[in-house]
């Protein structure tokens, strides 16, 4: 058995190819919606584009709390062992997804930004 | 190697799988690393009985490790652990023992996180919804780093337990 052939470095160069080619076909657009789910049903779906400047929405569901404000959802804390969807941070953008497995809660960013270019 | 001697080898590296990945648990989540991304160290174990025993014994292996994350992590862990371990084994165990394989270690053991990666992606995707596949490219990047990993220990355990066997 040898540790690297030549084929080997095609292999590497396919897989890169294959992140990269998912990565830029995946929406790149700031969302303006988020939804939860919870065991695959939606159980809220906030505008956050449209909340005010201050404006922060908690959802509490199966031990996860949700925060929802005008840019974006993140999860605040979580039951569970893994902490895998606190430390996925705040998202923001179509399709981005903060999930929390062993609870079967996610937050789903959808829909586009209703204006363009608002900054800051 | 007699019957006896298989099924002992066999329960060592399960028991040799269970442990590491149990270990690798403990560690902290990895800078630069998309969250929940581990070293897949345990399938160094599981690639080495598939070439030294048959696939069958990896196999054997892979489920035991799965119900060891049923007992500790619960039921989605299982399905995680069970839908990844099966794949990879079964795309490591093919690369691994075909004749006049063209792959060198790392390659394989690239492609087997890679299934790995993937197949947990799509488990999670059935649980929750598809916007998870957003985590792929990320992860894809991750197997390059720790399939390397794995497949260079892999090639060190292989010249190692060579070296000793015609001694």
């Amino acid at each position: 058995m040898k540790i690297l052939k030549q084929r080997d470095i095609l292999v590497l160069a396919c897989v890169l190819a294959v992140a990269a080619l998912l990565y830029f076909c995946m929406p790149n657009k700031k969302g303006s919606i988020a939804e939860i789910e919870y065991d695959g049903n939606r159980v809220a779906e906030v505008h956050f584009a449209a909340l005010g400047e201050n404006e922060v929405k908690t959802f509490e569901i199966n031990g996860v709390t949700i925060k929802i404000d005008r840019e974006g959802a993140h999860v605040a804390a979580s039951v569970c062992k893994g902490q895998v969807c606190v430390h996925t941070g705040k998202i923001s953008k179509a399709g981005q997804t903060a999930v929390c497995l062993p609870q079967r809660v996610s937050v789903r960013i959808t829909g586009n930004a209703p204006f363009d270019g608002i900054t800051g | 190697m007699k019957k006896t001697q298989k099924i002992t080898l066999n329960a060592l590296l399960a028991a040799l799988a269970v442990s590491i990945s149990a270990a690798e648990g403990l560690l902290p989540a990895f800078a630069f690393m998309p969250p929940g991304a581990k070293p897949g160290l345990s399938n160094i174990v599981t690639m080495y009985a598939s070439k030294t025993l048959s696939v069958y014994n990896a196999l054997v292996i892979v489920v035991l490790k799965a119900f060891f994350a049923l007992f500790t992590r619960g039921a989605t862990a299982f399905c995680m652990s069970l839908a990844g371990g099966v794949i990879s084994t079964l795309v490591t165990a093919y690369l691994l023992n075909r004749k006049n394989g063209r792959l060198g270690c790392i390659g394989i053991g690239v492609l087997g996180a890679a299934a790995h990666n993937t197949a947990q992606i799509a488990v999670a995707a059935l649980i929750t919804n598809s916007g998870i596949f957003y985590y792929l490219p990320f992860l894809l990047i991750a197997s390059i780093v720790t399939g390397s990993i794995t497949g260079s220990i892999l090639h060190l355990t292989f010249s190692f337990t060579e070296k000793r066997s015609t001694e």
